[in-house]
């Protein structure tokens, strides 16, 4: 199956990695495998202590008010300018979808005026300069404009493994006309895994249905939840995927706690794993699973596939629990 | 009732006659235009979020691309369609109405729209209006846990007081992690996942300026966050 992401010219200019609340503290390891991808493919970049949380959990579950949003967006985007690394580069598809929501507000100057009166008690002013020089791209696009380098690094090939994409909602359908791609078909995490000898499942479907999280709906409306997420369950199944691969951390704590809960009390069986994309690619690269990748904070089981991919020595006997480190 | 040019007569079979049949076209109600000054919708169409799609609400067809993309409606009791009709009407019933609280935030519906309406937007803003009224506060009251804590630490994720029944279906692996959450991150080599002491000073300051923890707690909110957070007991418990 061809490629058929545009080519972007390499992102460069000063990246900060964004970073992601929900993978400082569910999957570490989404972190941990960038920044070694980031440092495979020479990307220069910084992780900026004065950037806070984009507010994206609190907004969604309705908590947080969007002139606290659109104020919190501003001031990360000045941190990230001053600090001279002004590509934001997110983790998650929330961070990117709200920054760029704020981006958007404020080229109004009603509403930049109103935000730049709060930022005035801090110090700081959202200007023009400010807005000419921020960025806000899904760490995909920073690998993507770099893939031409992948395929000399691999180090295991993932020959056989078939692999799925779930796009990630908040990445394109909140603003489709800046995907990197068809956001109704987003080719972007397999075409990126492309050199690696991955089988690529392209179009299925249901690959456009949500992941099921819905922000509150996961905890106040679980049966509808549960519902969705196990319709795209099914839907990967039949397609014989190995690998979902995720690009962002909450539709991948959707499928990756939920998968087994869901199999058990569906009755249905759903071979497979899921994992970041940066995970795998770092994987095929020859990262370590445990200390880039971080696999022990993942409920599923995902030693037979690092068996399989050469990634943990083969044991002639499953682990009793099948849980390795875990 | 649109008037158009004369058109000749049309003679039907039987030998009745249509006198100008093409010469006006009916209006049905959704191509009226939309009851601008209607509070509500004024209100909808001047929030900064909506700018982007204030045209396509205005023109909403009702076409049902919306709800036929939608897993709430698949699922749920919920209708985008239904919501976009009376957001377009003005309808103040909006305004205690729980299907809202039923949206997924997926954008599913704004992606599809052929007219660029945003059902996901218009939600947005009926819940802070809800939030702010007082209504809406039962649907949030178990999240203020995620502000509070944002506040004290200047980093979200989900605050385990929201996880409950969902860490004991998660299991044994789930409290692996927890517990061992900072060491894992030690093996990985990543950094603290909190700002620095003068970026959440800054974020306390632009919370404050921003009624981020007074929306909260309007009058009744209090007694209501409370209760909830303190099941059983009296809702007029300090906090």
């Amino acid at each position: 199956m061809p490629t058929t992401t545009p080519d972007i010219a390499p992102i460069t200019g000063g990246v900060e990695l964004f970073r992601s609340c929900l993978v400082s503290t569910q999957y570490p390891g989404v972190e941990a495998a960038t920044t070694w991808l980031f440092e495979q493919l020479g990307v220069e970049y910084v992780v900026n202590p004065d950037q806070t949380c984009c507010t994206g959990l609190g907004y969604y579950t309705d908590v947080v008010s969007f002139p606290t949003t659109v104020a919190v967006a501003a001031r990360n985007a000045c941190v990230a300018v001053e600090a001279g690394h002004p590509i934001q580069a997110y983790l998650c598809s929330t961070c990117y979808a709200i920054n760029k929501k704020a981006r958007d507000v404020l080229e109004e100057p009603e509403q930049r005026r109103r935000t730049n009166d709060v930022l005035k008690k801090v110090g700081r002013r959202y200007d023009d300069a400010v807005a000419s020089t921020v960025q806000h791209r899904h760490v995909l696009e920073i690998l993507w404009s770099r893939h031409p380098s992948i395929r000399a690094l691999v180090r295991r090939r993932l020959a056989g493994i078939k692999v799925a994409t779930h796009p990630a909602c908040h990445y394109c359908k909140v603003f489709p006309d800046e995907v990197l791609g068809d956001g109704e078909d987003l080719m972007l995490p397999e075409d990126l895994l492309e050199p690696t000898g991955v089988t690529k499942t392209g179009y299925y479907p249901e690959k456009g249905t949500h992941c099921g999280a819905g922000f509150r709906q996961r905890f106040v409306n679980p049966a509808m939840s549960m519902a969705v997420t196990r319709e795209k369950l099914r839907r990967l199944a039949e397609q014989g995927v190995d690998v979902c691969v995720h690009m962002c951390p909450n539709c991948h704590i959707q499928f990756d706690r939920f998968h087994d809960v869901i199999s058990q009390t569906a009755g249905e069986d759903y071979p497979f794993v899921h994992l970041h994309v940066q995970q795998l690619l770092a994987l095929a690269l020859g990262a370590d699973p445990d200390t880039v990748c971080g696999v022990e904070a993942h409920s599923q089981d995902l030693e037979p596939l690092l068996e399989r991919i050469g990634a943990r020595a083969r044991t002639s006997v499953a682990a009793p629990d099948g849980a390795g480190r875990g | 009732m649109i008037e158009l040019d004369g058109k000749e007569d049309l003679e039907l079979s039987g030998g009745a006659v249509v006198s100008d049949p093409y010469g006006a076209i009916a209006e049905p109600a959704f191509q009226k235009p939309a009851a601008r000054g209607t509070p509500l919708l004024e209100l909808i169409l001047g929030d900064p979020r909506m700018h982007r799609h204030a045209d396509g609400l205005l023109s909403c067809v009702q076409c049902g691309i919306c709800t036929s993309g939608c897993p709430a409606a698949r699922f749920g009791d919920y209708s985008p369609r239904e919501i976009s009709q009376r957001a377009r009407d003005g309808d103040p019933t909006l305004l205690e109405d729980d299907s809202v609280w039923l949206c997924f935030y997926c954008y599913t519906c704004q992606s599809r729209c052929p007219q660029g309406n945003s059902v996901a937007v218009i939600n947005q803003i009926i819940r802070g209006m809800q939030v702010e009224s007082g209504y809406g506060l039962k649907h949030v009251a178990m999240f203020t846990a995620w502000t509070e804590q944002f506040y004290a630490t200047g980093l979200g994720g989900w605050p385990h007081q929201l996880l409950g029944d969902i860490a004991e279906v998660w299991g044994d692996r789930w409290w692996h992690l927890v517990e061992h959450l900072d060491e894992l991150r030690a093996e990985l080599g990543v950094g603290s996942p909190y700002p620095s002491e003068e970026a959440l000073g800054e974020l306390r300051v632009i919370m404050d300026e921003t009624g981020s923890r007074t929306r909260l707690r309007s009058p009744g909110a209090e007694a209501l966050v409370t209760g909830s957070a303190q099941a059983g007991k009296s809702p007029s418990t300090e906090r």
